[in-house]
């Protein structure tokens, strides 16, 4: 099993990845409203992928990247950003701070499905 | 985790899309009060909602939600990075933004037939025309450049901004142990932002012990670097003004004491289905009675003289359930409040909308919104509020012209304001407007056949007629009243709720209803009275006094008893006439009565004794009791006696209803 940490602010988007994650054989979610919850979670349990929205109130995803990649026990966990294409600068420092993809939301599942599939080198 | 159906997805999206279009209307309402100061947190909460309901509304398919929040969110960003400045139209196009949205987001659900939103569209991109690009100064020196690389967009100008301003620029370095470092981490900001803007929170990786987490704050703040470190006294933090050759002595930053107060419920709120709140509070009732029964035994077996050491054993258990259970039913409904503020924004906005409409000049002062109410109390009193507000804006507020040549200022005010009172809470409308001309009711009351001619009728009476069945007259119907609804629907709105409802006028000062509402509909509180063997239960919040008078003062009227009190004649009904239940003769001739009013309706109830309040769990009743006029509902008692829950609303309609209307007045 392959275990994804999904951190959105929105609920609904967060179960929408959720749900289209779960779809996919041999992988589990566990889900982080926020970037506070998402630093919590993180050592909690080991994982094999961090899927992050950008545009989150006091800790955004591009800080979770530089976190998880500046991190000597994290680093190596792949990072995708799923985020509306708002800002094209902020996906652009996302993925030069180490985020491995980028998926602009809305997101075809299918498209989700092969980049975690990609990443996650599966 | 199994993947969630489409259900309940859709059920996900209308409750978080609640959230962010109330955080769309209050920010927008924040800049309305307050044009002249507008934070840059309350920009960006703006674009943050626009930008969420965007993205969510995207993933869901709903395109036309997500073109117009794409719309605002445009708009909105442009606002909050200093390329688009706020005016009045624009604020107006916002708001019309939004109420698109809400339209969009009901058809949605399915409550609505979908609208088209294209030209709204169009007129928020064409708001966007012409922005100015801003200019950007030097970063400092000594500014951390890791915390640069981080930094989104709108970060940044808010960095470039801080700069602009002239405002100091600090780093501020902290340590927290991982178990509780976010509400660390909240209290720390919450202080910062005392002082000024946070503008990015890095969390630092690698470096620090293996316990804990670090975190670099970028605050932009007007305070020098001593009001700084005198502020961050008591917090092991280190603290570096950038772009200061000396950072001065860095203070060690030893773990941090256990902190218990939380100063922020961001991330410590839940949102939970109000249905299953319901279904916890039914246990509770059951609960409740559990309570009440074991209570009852124990006061029996004390009163028997039973088993004396047992008996106390009992009793004392049975108290400390009683606290407890008092304690979790408390709790319970708690979780189920909201402050009625979310009310009076959607009134204030509804108010402004029909004062355009209507071409007057309102403003409207608000107080008490932090009283709470039930959730699906406020649901439920919402249309009848808006009713009454229509009506002070239609009916009482002047045209500019008439309130000119009455001396009053030009600007009309209606005033909302909530009071919570013991178990029920008070809602207040009131307008400075024309007032109700009494005449004018009056005889509108006599061509509608409502009063009898030649009748004498006291003020209240008068007003009475506002809330009966076909008062309301073609001349008063406008577009804005809406045709044929009259305040007698708002009236039966009330007494479905147990509410009452009163006005009070003065010609040409204005006129005030009060509305009086329990706090919640499931556990209510109860007067319980005896009718010969019989014990009914009456919902307190629809009681307005309970009062003993003497046989003799009763007087009958037509074919009815009605008794004088202070200026107003009460019908009374006799509750063992009603039930047809022979009723225990008082020996020393005097009548127990209790008035009840809903809407402008009283009524004395006549009883044999009263037993005390009780709270109570009102269940439907069986069929074989459906329909009996009278009764709400079944409740038990902690004998374990079940007992009827009247309902006032039906009694008065059933016992005085049109008649009462045409009851001289016993002089």
């Amino acid at each position: 099993m392959k275990r994804v940490l999904v951190v959105d602010d929105s609920s609904t988007t967060r179960a929408l990845i959720v749900a289209t994650i779960e779809e996919m054989d041999g992988f589990e979610t566990i889900e982080a409203p926020n970037g506070f919850e998402a630093l919590k979670r993180i050592p909690q349990q080991p994982l094999d992928l961090i899927v992050t929205d950008i545009n989150m109130p006091d800790i955004n995803g591009l800080e979770i990247v530089h976190f998880v990649k500046h991190h000597p026990d994290y680093r190596s966990i792949p990072m995708i950003i799923v985020s509306t294409e708002g800002s094209d600068e902020d996906v652009k420092r996302g993925l030069d701070l180490g985020a491995a993809a980028y998926v602009k939301k809305p997101f075809e599942p299918e498209q989700l499905k092969s980049t975690i599939r990609r990443v996650a080198n599966v | 985790m199994a993947a969630r159906t489409k259900d309940e997805t859709l059920r996900e999206f209308l409750a978080e899309s609640e959230e962010l279009l109330d955080t769309l209307h209050r920010n927008l309402a924040a800049i309305e009060h307050a044009p002249d100061s507008i934070g840059p947190e309350t920009l960006n909460a703006l674009f943050r909602a626009a930008h969420t309901l965007k993205g969510m509304s995207g993933v869901m398919g709903l395109a036309a939600v997500s073109d117009l929040a794409h719309s605002l969110e445009d708009v909105m960003d442009r606002l909050r990075m200093g390329k688009l400045a706020m005016s009045r139209a624009l604020l107006d196009l916002l708001a019309d933004g939004v109420e698109g949205l809400e339209r969009l987001i009901a058809s949605a659900s399915g409550g609505q037939a979908p609208t088209d939103t294209g030209t709204l569209v169009e007129r928020i991109r064409r708001a966007m025309d012409a922005p100015q690009a801003a200019a950007s100064a030097a970063l400092p020196p000594g500014l951390d450049p890791e915390i640069v690389k981080v930094l989104t967009e709108y970060e940044h100008h808010r960095l470039q901004e801080t700069l602009k301003a002239g405002r100091h620029l600090f780093e501020v370095r902290a340590h927290f142990r991982f178990e509780d470092f976010d509400k660390a981490l909240s209290k720390l900001t919450a202080k910062l932002q005392s002082a000024g803007e946070v503008i990015t929170t890095l969390p630092s990786s690698g470096v620090s012990a293996k316990d804990g987490i670090g975190f670099t704050l970028l605050v932009g703040s007007q305070r020098d670097r001593n009001a700084m470190a005198q502020l961050l006294a008591d917090e092991a933090v280190e603290l570096v003004l950038v772009g200061e050759q000396d950072p001065g002595p860095a203070k060690p930053a030893p773990a941090p004491e256990a902190e218990s107060a939380s100063t922020r419920s961001l991330s410590q709120t839940i949102r939970v289905d109000i249905a299953k709140l319901d279904g916890l509070l039914n246990m509770l009732g059951e609960l409740v009675l559990s309570k009440s029964v074991i209570a009852q035994i124990s006061k029996d077996l004390l009163q028997n003289g039973g088993l004396v050491g047992p008996a106390m054993e009992l009793h004392k258990a049975a108290q400390a359930l009683e606290h407890r259970v008092s304690g979790l039913q408390e709790g319970l409904i708690e979780v189920r409040m909201i402050p009625v503020a979310q009310l009076f924004d959607r009134s204030i906005r509804a108010i402004k909308k029909i004062a355009r409409d209507l071409g007057k000049d309102i403003q409207v002062v608000t107080s008490g919104e932090e009283t709470k109410l039930d959730k699906s109390m406020v649901e439920a009193i919402a249309d009848p509020l808006l009713h009454m507000i229509r009506n002070a804006l239609d009916h009482g507020i002047e045209s500019k012209d008439e309130r000119r040549a009455a001396g009053k200022p030009d600007v009309g005010t209606i005033h909302l304001s909530a009071a919570q009172k013991g178990h029920t809470v008070n809602i207040t409308v009131a307008d400075d407007g024309a007032g109700i001309d009494l005449a004018n009711v009056y005889q509108t009351a006599l061509t509608r056949q409502l009063a009898v001619p030649g009748r004498e009728y006291s003020q209240k009476e008068i007003l009475d007629f506002l809330f009966q069945p076909g008062f309301s007259t073609a001349e008063t119907v406008t577009e804005i009243s809406g045709r044929g609804v009259g305040l007698d629907v708002v009236a039966r709105h009330l007494a479905k709720l147990n509410g009452m409802v009163e006005v009070t006028t003065q010609l040409g000062q204005g006129t005030t209803f009060v509305l009086t509402l329990p706090i919640t509909l499931v556990i209510i509180k109860a007067l319980i009275v005896g009718v010969g063997p019989h014990t009914y239960a009456i919902p307190i919040s629809a009681v307005a006094e309970s009062v003993m008078v003497e046989a003799n003062q009763v007087v009958t009227v037509g074919q009815r008893p009605v008794i004088q009190l202070r200026d107003h004649s009460l019908a009374l009904l006799r509750l063992s006439d009603l039930f047809g239940i022979p009723s225990t003769e008082r020996k020393d001739s005097r009548l127990y009565i209790i008035v009840v009013g809903l809407a402008e309706k009283r009524l004395g109830l006549v009883v044999d004794t009263i037993e005390g309040q009780q709270e109570i769990v009102i269940k439907a009743v069986g069929s074989m009791l459906q329909g009996i006029p009278g009764v709400a509902g079944a409740t038990e008692l902690g004998n374990r006696k079940t007992i009827l829950v009247l309902d006032v609303g039906s009694l008065i309609d059933e016992a005085v209803g049109q008649r009462t209307a045409a009851m001289p007045r016993a002089a």
